[in-house]
């Protein structure tokens, strides 16, 4: 190769390397950032956060078990399924190296029975990009859906393929199953109902925008409740997936609403949060969390206004729903709200470190946040008042 | 800032191509590229004729160094007396430097708006403006061929079409470099051209560029690296017209001193397109004349012609 003689070469030729080496190195860093994925079991809380997965008792905040792939490429955000003590888990998939590009994404079936971790089956020629939902465990068959359009059915005691269903776009939700039916909203704006037993399509509906929301079905009403991007909730007949009504919010409708005792909650771009009739879509109330009472980083008073998006699902749980909420965008704090589920009365607030992107799971009389923040992975946060319980960051590899 | 002013309009030029381009990235893709070059087209041709101007006044430049390597204040004045600006070597590299903030921003954006996450999903909704509605553009096709655009290409093809482009736009939009063979009949000529800024950082831009680039192809996303082969190609086209430009001048300047050489013209027409000769360096001339290159060649052979033509 040429070198250079003169130093303006040297000069163009370093800034040429910078430059290269600069993009090269933010490609790596910029793929591999999503927000903590986070499910529950009822006692125990499985965490996908980035480097690893891991599993640990809710009351105690006791470690049970890590999951570190031995490539330091590999991330995992897609909140793991666990049955019977075995977890499923996607990641976001990495280049081979430079010289092979190609990205391989594995899915993992990890025996997390006991307080050990071991791997029962590894497949990585299944996906080609990113498993973004969490996966889901029924009768023995894992449903995996991917950021390449798949949605794959596959033997969850071997990991041998049973079936694919592939979309016209990325499958960021994890599907609903209902008596031998898979409903699946994918980001091509269809909601699919796709037979479980092997992978034909029912029906498919197409909205008016892209989905990411997992579907919610109301056997009651025999309605299927798609959010999307279209700024609406549709409820769509479960057998034919003719829509029977829809409900109009303010901006995206992101996370799946939460359904219980007949209405249908949900949250929107906007910082908007709905009550509706399950049945007819009737709006029972309508609130705004747009209001910060105490923002620690800023130290505001009075209150803030912000926008405070919601992304992720409300929960519900004896009369009040709690909402997580992106808050306080200049000073970077998240707000979890809790709200009266008759009139949507706002009971208490707490200001959480990092916006809350992941939808909170609650375990006994404490709700859990995952964030993305130094401060801690989770945060518990008492039901009653919304005071901070407790933090949680994972041990660093050398503590393990 | 950087996200004001590069990020945000990137991305918006990006998808309101995409919206207005029946929701075809690549279409929106080539469009955006063909509107950087012309945005960058006086910035380039600026500096490829200054390349071509510097290099046949080299061995001026040269003489005057060796000259008054002791006296900077009368090197400069000479180099002024010869139309030559040594900073305008450095404006040389300006197209370069001035494409890298694009070069950085549309990585930035492909990520952004070809990602496959929720989180760049969200970000995108973050810069998009309010003219553009987002809504109706998702899900953003990102499959062309066998790429997906948003990763790197898996059969190399990519990286090998950029560095095959950038190797001959370099090669296009380069003033030629003597032959190897021409510098080795003469030692003295070799050294010369060694030492010859202008020579030597095209040279090693021929190679190291595309080398640099097909390499880091390897990792980068489809999308940046179709938006390379685009811009290598017309960047190939432009050096070619801008060649043949400049040919067609050179040729009729020299046509136009020969006429007013040999008292065919009135004196009025060429008198106006006349360049200043730079003043002669007899001596140290006459020894470079051998080893530079074609052009320089070409300026001694009219001189000896004009010689003859005035006997």
């Amino acid at each position: 190769m040429f070198i250079a003689k003169r130093p303006l070469s040297r000069l163009l030729l370093l800034v040429l390397l910078l430059a290269t080496l600069g993009l090269t190195a933010c490609s790596r860093s910029a793929t591999a950032q999503n927000w903590p994925g986070l499910s529950t079991d009822g006692e125990n809380l499985y965490v996908a956060y980035g480097s690893g997965v891991l599993g640990l008792e809710a009351a105690s905040q006791d470690l049970l078990w890590s999951y570190k792939p031995a490539s330091a490429t590999l991330f995992f955000y897609a909140p793991p399924s666990v049955e019977n003590g075995r977890a499923i888990v996607g990641d976001f998939g990495a280049a081979q190296g430079l010289f092979s590009p190609q990205t391989v994404v594995s899915i993992y079936a990890l025996d997390v029975t006991g307080n050990t971790v071991q791997t029962e089956w590894t497949r990585n020629d299944l996906a080609k990009d990113r498993i973004v939902a969490a996966p889901l465990q029924v009768d023995g068959v894992a449903y995996v859906a991917t950021a390449d359009n798949q949605l794959l059915a596959l033997d969850a005691e071997s990991g041998n393929e049973l079936w694919r269903f592939t979309a016209d776009f990325s499958i960021w939700a994890q599907p609903t199953y209902y008596e031998g039916t898979l409903f699946v909203a994918s980001l091509d704006r269809h909601l699919y109902a796709v037979n479980a037993a092997d992978g034909s399509e029912k029906w498919a509906v197409e909205l008016s925008g892209a989905m990411s929301a997992q579907p919610i079905v109301n056997p009651d009403e025999n309605l299927v409740y798609a959010a999307s991007y279209d700024r609406e909730v549709h409820a769509l007949d479960i057998d034919t997936g003719s829509e029977v009504w829809s409900v109009p919010a303010s901006d995206w409708v992101w996370s799946a609403p939460a359904l219980a005792d007949g209405t249908l909650y949900f949250g929107d771009s906007s910082g908007n949060v709905f009550a509706v009739d399950a049945a007819n879509g009737d709006v029972l109330w309508e609130s705004g969390v747009h209001t910060m009472n105490v923002v620690t980083g800023a130290n505001q008073n009075p209150p803030a206004q912000i926008k405070g998006a919601i992304q992720a699902s409300p929960v519900v749980q004896d009369g009040v729903v709690y909402v997580a909420s992106l808050g306080n965008e200049q000073s970077e704090e998240g707000l979890l709200v809790a709200l009266d589920a008759a009139d949507g009365a706002e009971l208490w607030q707490a200001t959480t470190p990092a916006p809350l992107f992941s939808t909170p799971v609650i375990v006994g009389d404490t709700i859990i946040v995952a964030l993305q923040s130094e401060v801690g992975i989770l945060q518990g946060y008492k039901l009653e008042t919304g005071d901070l319980d407790w933090s949680y960051q994972p041990p660093q590899a050398s503590e393990e | 800032m950087w996200d004001l002013l590069i990020i945000n309009p990137i991305t918006n030029a990006l998808l309101w191509l995409y919206d207005i381009l029946g929701n075809n990235f690549i279409l929106a893709l080539t469009v955006f590229t063909i509107f950087t070059r012309i945005l960058m087209l006086p910035l380039n041709l600026r500096q490829q004729r200054s390349m071509v101007k510097t290099q046949e006044i080299q061995p001026q430049i040269r003489a005057i160094q060796q000259k008054y390597k002791d006296n900077p204040q009368k090197m400069q004045e000479e180099f002024q007396k010869i139309g030559y600006n040594p900073a305008e070597s450095l404006s040389g590299c300006l197209p370069m430097l001035a494409t890298m903030p694009i070069l950085f921003g549309l990585f930035q954006v492909l990520r952004l708006v070809l990602g496959s996450t929720p989180q760049t999903l969200f970000e995108l909704t973050q810069r998009v403006y309010s003219g553009i509605d987002l809504t109706n553009l998702l899900p953003i096709e990102s499959n062309f061929l066998w790429l997906n655009l948003g990763q790197p290409d898996p059969l190399y093809i990519l990286p090998i079409l950029v560095f095959v482009t950038m190797f001959v736009q370099t090669k296009f939009t380069s003033p030629s470099t003597p032959k190897k063979d021409d510098a080795a009949k003469n030692k003295k000529g070799g050294k010369e051209q060694a030492d010859d800024p202008t020579a030597a950082m095209t040279q090693s831009m021929q190679y190291t560029m595309p080398i640099m680039f097909g390499f880091f192809s390897l990792s980068f996303q489809s999308g940046l690296s179709i938006y390379f082969v685009l811009s290598n190609l017309i960047g190939i086209a432009q050096g070619l017209y801008t060649r043949r430009i400049m040919e067609a001048e050179k040729e009729a300047m020299a046509l136009a001193k020969e006429r007013k050489a040999i008292g065919l013209n009135g004196g009025g027409i060429v008198a106006e397109t006349e360049v200043p000769e730079p003043e002669p360096m007899p001596t140290i001339i006459e020894n470079q004349s051998k080893s530079t290159q074609g052009s320089s060649r070409s300026q001694d052979q009219s001189k000896r012609k004009r010689r003859s033509a005035k006997r």
